[in-house]
């Protein structure tokens, strides 16, 4: 069984690394299926296999030499040493052993260290220790030792260094604590040296009891500056700060493996996960030891360093009041801020907790002070100091009062009598030493004040924590995250914090190329009044697991001299497959060109390999893409007519594609023709004069033919993106198994489309509108607005991308082909620039080969056993109505009892001064509806506005998926072969029909002319309503198809089985060009399925029929049908 | 330097068990002459050879070969199954090594160092115990003992993987194959 299971481990784990990084997770989590063991198993291996490109690697004999070559390296007492005359041996560490001798040339007694021979052998590393050790010895800082010689003697390397008696704090130790006054005394002393190391870039790395020395007289000298770098792989060890790729780089092709560079105890959490390191390394070490000292143990300990590695990464230290009874909550506030393993949130510079320590050391020295001289416990009144002292809380006395005045309490007024108590009895004494009491006194009124301030903040930061847990569960995650940081300034390690952080936070590492530059973010996250807040500062790449309230963000990487870039970036947890997932890290590799190479108004994208991701692609190849710039905006109105007012349309040489119409080749001359504006001249057919229509200069420029489109990208210097490199910049290969995905991120139910996308909106926009619609590359309204002719071509036609206004959100993945001299309102451009690449960027031609299918008419008897399954009861409605008045209708909002004892909710809009009873629209929407991305109410309005005020009323059911009756999280559409999908659309036809039964109990409609009004997925859904019910006297349908892939659909819910029995005359209003639906492929042979009396009208243009033919087309189809409206 | 940690009798019984599972016949004198003249070799690399210089175990390894090749007219089954015992033995020498050199310093002058907590760094992502490998390497084996195997030829006699497969009697693929696993399933020991 054991056995067997292994094998199933070893085989999806191989099948899933044969596959695509992104494909694993859910390959792994199909093969497991219900076998969690397994899965966590594969997932495990996984996870570790990911890690393990180097491991055993290196032979392992290497390793077993290195340990021997550092056995060899001991010198005995009296041997000589170059000018040195070894006296004896007195330690030895990870990087060599360290001898007492005697300058002989100097007469004067100094330390050895001996370097092992595999470090001193890489120049490389010798030559930036040098330079490293001799500045932190230049330094000549009291507490660092001073180094005489780095040298090189009998092929042995070695360091002289200033010899000190004392000793080294281990030695102190002895797994005793210190006593606090020293405590702080040592780390302050070696918190002053880290902060003069740091501020020259210099960081120490292993900072530990061994390397601190402490001489008799108290001073402390540090050893061993920039030694514990040459353990580190060269790039790691370049710079304060590393970008984490580059170090893995590094890390990968340094070979040369055994080398102990550290105790595990002291090593910082980035350290141990072997990630480059900075200054807050120090801190954190630093914080260790002065744990040590204070507890007498170590804050994560462990039986072996893996135990210890992994508390440092996981556990939080016991609080340091638990083993010492000196230590008190300022103390381990500190000693916790410098354990903070994320180093965001640690103190940011030695300096910091250096102030703090000192602040702690002078406010003990006056409490001591206070309680020599007076008796009474200040500590035991104020009820043991529960306080909380990390740098902003530990400030001076003075501003301490300040910020309290009119905090007035009870404890405060006690302390307040205690001073006049005391100055009254010290008064009898000299001035001098009352100006010392009065000092002292009101050092004390101000600790107690803060003591009480504190105790404030803790209580009402304890008060806000299930506010954090309420705003997380809401999605709030911003508010949530803000609040949490707050009040972990005064309430640290709460555990119900702890474990909302990974939920309401990212991580975010900003690298650039090259690095230094400013990172600002700007969060998605309007007021009432669609304010934004304004970016903020975040750091200088690299920038290394920086956290930040999860969510939705702008991010800027600007460096002066360099193009400036933004990006949309994206932490929302994702939502599919049956569950919410913590997304991985945000990393973004930033590339920046120098200014001067990026055009204005450009932006660039980076290059690879590439296929097509959106749901609808014409093609599977994947091809090469070399870096390019992409236009950030559509081209504009304003920037055409420069091409126009340049003689554009005069000049042959920007029209190298050769016209061809229907088939037949053009001349020049003939094609160009074809370009008039509406007063004749060559232009936009929507221009007049060659002048754009007024105002809209910085519009997008709109019905240009594909040719037009190409010769403007030619008169620029650029071309028309391919579809391969128009989908990287818009989309850079994401989607989303759940939802749509769009250039922000996954589009999920209920999520706005304001300040994102122009879909819903009645035209065209300015080019630069909707910053938070912007691409992962930057590029503005790739979504939306209008749709862009890409450069390929294909057996059908060019390519148009990304959807237009007017039409839902899922045409951002439609991919239209139209003939070269098709133009549109919905349709623009704009361009490309290749940088120097090789390759065709993906500018192949692509064929479309569908085959085009005959279906036959099922039989009565077989459509009369599958109508049964939509049997329903017709139990008691129970309607209730809410009614709201518009100037243009009323709409009532009804609920009734519907399918699977769920409460139904629909939509019907009444005309006004139309006499009643109305005929009645019953709409099914489009997908965008079916999955809760636009609302029902508001898909009336948009379709049918134009039948409500000519005085046909509308009826529109809300159906489950739908907003206001949206599935739980994480629900999958069922497999449409499957009983489960049955019982979805009968539930479905049981809602509408429910609801026809409502529209009949009215007297206000005429429940003889109810219409069903279909478009795209409507009409699919309206193929089987109207053959179920035959309560319908006419049906009018757009964008319908079906696909051949359809024909696998479980028989009670197969449009095909349906078709034939669809009674009433049916029209179909039907674009040439349906990128869904194709008009050979999927619309014609649906058309032959359909019973008469049967009409389609064909227009030229996509799947998304334009507005206004479409409620001209039923309006002229209802009045022919139903009759023409009653009025007066 | 001379500090054997185990009797080589009983390195040689644990040789020959490992051998009469592949039902082979080899005596205990050849196994005998096969380790020592292993442990020569690499005690001479890892005395004379400089760190730093690229160790190159297969040539230790070959270089045993043709010295008891040369000296010995011994009818190995076949060079395969030379390399196949020289990479438990090399495992065994190196782990020994390892051994001698955790004890000297657990006795001697560095007993003042936290050593349960010192950190052997592999200069690589990992970190790893040389002693803490061999202990998973016989679990592994416990599960399939063909990926320990090729653990030993690969790591511990620098095999590489067209020499692997040769030994192996198996496809480059399938060594690719199972390096990977032996590789996440040691690395997933070693680290949690």
């Amino acid at each position: 069984m054991a056995d067997d299971n292994w094998q199933k481990v070893r085989e999806i784990f191989h099948s899933a690394l044969g596959r695509q990084p992104e494909e694993r997770r859910r390959f792994v989590h199909e093969a497991c299926g219900k076998n969690k063991t397994l899965l966590a198993e594969v997932e495990s291996l996984l996870s570790s296999h990911d890690g393990a490109d180097s491991f055993l690697e290196a032979p392992a004999i290497a390793e077993v030499a290195n340990v021997i070559e550092a056995e060899q390296k001991n010198l005995e007492a009296g041997k000589c040493f170059g000018h040195y005359e070894i006296i004896e041996q007195i330690g030895a560490g990870g990087m060599g052993e360290v001898y007492l001798a005697k300058d002989m040339r100097l007469e004067r007694k100094t330390a050895i260290k001996i370097l092992p021979g595999n470090v001193a052998q890489d120049e490389e590393r010798m030559r930036r220790f040098v330079r490293e050790a001799k500045s932190a010895s230049a330094l000549n800082h009291p507490n660092i030792i001073t180094i005489y010689e780095i040298g090189e003697t009998d092929d042995t390397h070695f360091i002289a260094t200033e010899y000190i008696e004392g000793d080294t704090l281990r030695e102190r130790l002895k797994g005793s604590p210190v006593n606090l006054k020293s405590a702080l005394e040592i780390a302050i002393q070696v918190a002053s040296a880290l902060d003069a190391a740091h501020r020259t870039g210099i960081v120490h790395r292993d900072i530990k009891p061994e390397n601190v020395m402490i001489r008799p007289d108290g001073l402390v000298k540090i050893l061993d500056f920039g030694i514990a770098k040459l353990s580190e792989p060269p790039a790691a060890a370049g710079g304060l700060t590393v970008n984490d790729s580059e170090a893995a780089t590094a890390i990968k092709a340094y070979t040369s493996p055994g080398m102990i560079i550290g105790t595990a105890a002291y090593m910082s959490p980035e350290q141990a996960r072997g990630l480059a390191v900075d200054a807050r390394t120090d801190v954190w070490s630093l914080g260790v030891v002065l744990y040590e000292m204070a507890a007498g143990r170590l804050p994560f300990e462990g039986q072996t360093s893996s135990d210890v590695i992994s508390g440092i990464l996981q556990k939080e230290p016991p609080a340091l009041t638990l083993f010492s009874d000196e230590a008190d909550a300022r103390l381990d506030e500190i000693v916790t801020k410098a354990l903070t393993k994320d180093k965001e949130e640690r103190y940011q510079s030695a300096k910091d907790l250096f102030i703090d320590l000192k602040r702690l050391k002078h406010h003990r020295d006056v409490e001591a002070e206070i309680e020599r001289t007076n008796p009474t416990d200040l500590r035991s009144t104020q009820g043991g100091a529960q306080s909380s002292g990390i740098s902003k809380s530990i400030s001076p006395p003075v501003s301490l009062v300040v910020e309290i005045t009119g905090n007035q309490t009870a404890n405060q007024t006690i302390v307040a009598d205690k001073r006049i108590t005391i100055d009254s009895t010290q008064e009898k004494s000299g001035s001098k030493r009352i100006v010392a009491i009065v000092t002292a006194a009101v050092l004390l009124a101000s600790i107690a004040v803060w003591v009480v301030w504190h105790r404030r903040n803790l209580s009402w930061a304890r008060r806000q924590v299930p506010q954090i847990e309420a705003l997380s569960s809401n999605g709030d995650y911003f508010a949530a995250y803000d609040l949490a940081a707050e009040i972990q300034t005064y309430l640290t390690n709460d555990p119900t914090i702890t474990r909302l952080m990974p939920t309401i936070s990212d991580m975010l590492t900003v690298t650039s190329e090259p690095s230094g530059a400013q990172v600002y973010l700007k969060r998605f996250s309007p007021d009432v009044a669609g304010n934004f807040p304004p970016r903020q500062l975040v750091g200088t790449t690299p920038i290394k697991d920086l956290r930040i309230a999860r969510g939705q963000y702008l991010l800027y990487v600007e460096k002066d001299g360099f193009a400036k870039t933004a990006q949309t970036i994206s932490g929302t947890l994702l939502r599919g497959g049956g569950m919410t997932s913590i997304p991985p890290p945000l990393t973004i590799e930033q590339k920046l060109l120098a200014a001067d190479r990026v055009p204005n108004g450009m932006t660039l994208v980076t290059g690879g390999d590439y296929r097509l991701r959106a749901w609808a692609r014409p093609t599977d190849a994947k091809v090469h893409l070399d870096a390019f710039l992409i236009d950030q905006y559509e081209v504009s109105n304003q920037a055409y007519k420069e091409f126009i007012n340049a003689g554009g349309y005069l000049k042959k040489q920007y029209w190298t594609y050769p016209f061809i119409k229907d088939g037949k080749t053009l001349t020049w001359e003939e094609g160009i023709q074809e370009f008039k504006d509406r007063t004749g001249l060559p232009g936009p057919r929507n221009w007049s004069s060659q002048n754009f229509p007024e105002g809209k200069a910085n519009y997008p420029v709109t019905d240009v033919s594909w040719y037009e489109a190409a010769a403007y990208a030619a008169f620029r210097g650029k071309q028309l993106p391919t579809i391969f490199q128009w989908e990287k910049a818009a989309r850079n290969g994401m989607v989303s198994a759940a939802t749509n995905y769009l250039p922000w991120g996954a589009f999920y139910p209920g999520d706005t489309l304001e300040w994102r996308a122009n879909f819903e909106g009645d035209a065209t926009i300015p080019v630069d509108s909707l910053e938070f619609g912007m691409s992962p590359f930057g590029a503005y309204n790739m979504a939306g607005n209008v749709s862009e002719w890409c450069l390929n071509e294909t057996s059908e036609g060019f390519i148009s991308a990304g959807g237009a206004w007017g039409e839902p959100v899922y045409t951002f993945a439609n991919y239209g082909r139209f003939p070269g001299f098709y133009t549109s309102n919905k349709r623009g451009f704009r361009c490309a620039m290749n940088l120097g690449g090789t390759g065709n960027e993906g500018n192949l031609r692509i064929e479309i080969n569908k085959e085009i299918p005959v279906y036959s008419r099922s039989s009565d008897q077989d459509f009369a056993r599958w109508v049964k399954a939509y049997d329903y009861v017709k139990s008691p409605l129970d309607p209730q109505l809410e009614k709201q008045e518009t100037d243009a209708w009323t709409r009532e909002r009804i609920t009734f009892n519907g399918a699977n004892g769920e409460r139904a909710i629909a939509y019907l809009y009444l005309p006004r001064n139309f006499p009643r009873p109305l005929q009645v629209i019953h709409l099914l929407p489009a997908t965008d509806v079916e999955v809760g991305q636009r609302s029902a109410d508001r898909a009336a309005e948009a379709w049918l506005a134009t039948e409500i005020k000519s005085g046909r009323a509308v009826f529109i059911v809300v159906l489950k998926g739908y907003i206001e009756r949206l599935r739980p999280a994480g629900y999958v559409e069922p497999d449409q072969t499957t009983a489960e999908y049955r019982d979805k659309m009968v539930n479905w036809i049981t809602d509408l029909r429910r609801g026809l039964d409502y529209l009949e109990t009215r007297n206000d409609i005429d429940s003889k002319k109810i219409a069903i009004c279909g478009p795209s997925s409507g009409a699919a859904t309206g193929l089987i309503l109207a053959a179920v019910d035959r309560r319908y006297a006419s049906v009018f349908l757009a964008a319908a198809g079906i696909r051949k892939s359809n024909t696998q659909w479980i028989a009670e819910a197969n449009r095909v089985n349906f078709a034939p029995h669809v009674r009433g005359p049916i029209l179909i209003l039907q674009g040439r060009y349906d990128e869904n639906l194709a008009w050979k492929a999927e619309f014609e042979p649906l058309y032959k399925l359909l019973s008469e009396p049967k009409r389609f009208i064909l227009y030229d243009g996509g799947h998304a029929p334009p507005m206004e033919l479409f409620a001209t087309t039923i309006h002229r189809w209802l009045d022919e049908t139903l009759g023409p409206v009653k009025k007066e | 330097m001379t500090n054997k940690a185990r009797p080589a009798k009983e390195i040689t019984r644990g040789l020959r068990d490992w051998s009469d599972n592949r039902g082979d016949d080899s005596d205990d004198a050849l196994l005998k002459l096969v380790y020592r003249e292993l442990h020569r070799q690499a005690h001479r690399y890892l005395q004379k050879e400089r760190v730093g210089h690229t160790l190159q175990t297969t040539a230790l390894v070959h270089e045993a070969y043709l010295k008891l090749v040369g000296q010995k007219s011994v009818a190995w089954e076949s060079r395969s199954h030379f390399f196949a015992i020289a990479a438990t033995m090399m495992r065994r020498i190196l782990i020994d090594y390892a051994k001698t050199k955790h004890r000297v310093r657990r006795g001697g002058v560095y007993s003042d160092l936290p050593l349960e907590n010192a950190l052997t760094i592999s200069a690589s992502e990992t970190d790893f115990d040389l002693l803490a490998l061999d202990e998973a390497l016989d679990r592994l084996a416990a599960k399939e003992a063909h990926l320990a195997k090729v653990v030993e030829l690969r790591f511990f006699s620098g095999l590489d993987v067209v020499e692997t497969a040769e030994v192996l009697g198996i496809s480059e693929s399938t060594v690719k194959r199972d390096w990977q696993m032996a590789k996440a399933w040691l690395h997933r020991e070693l680290t949690r």
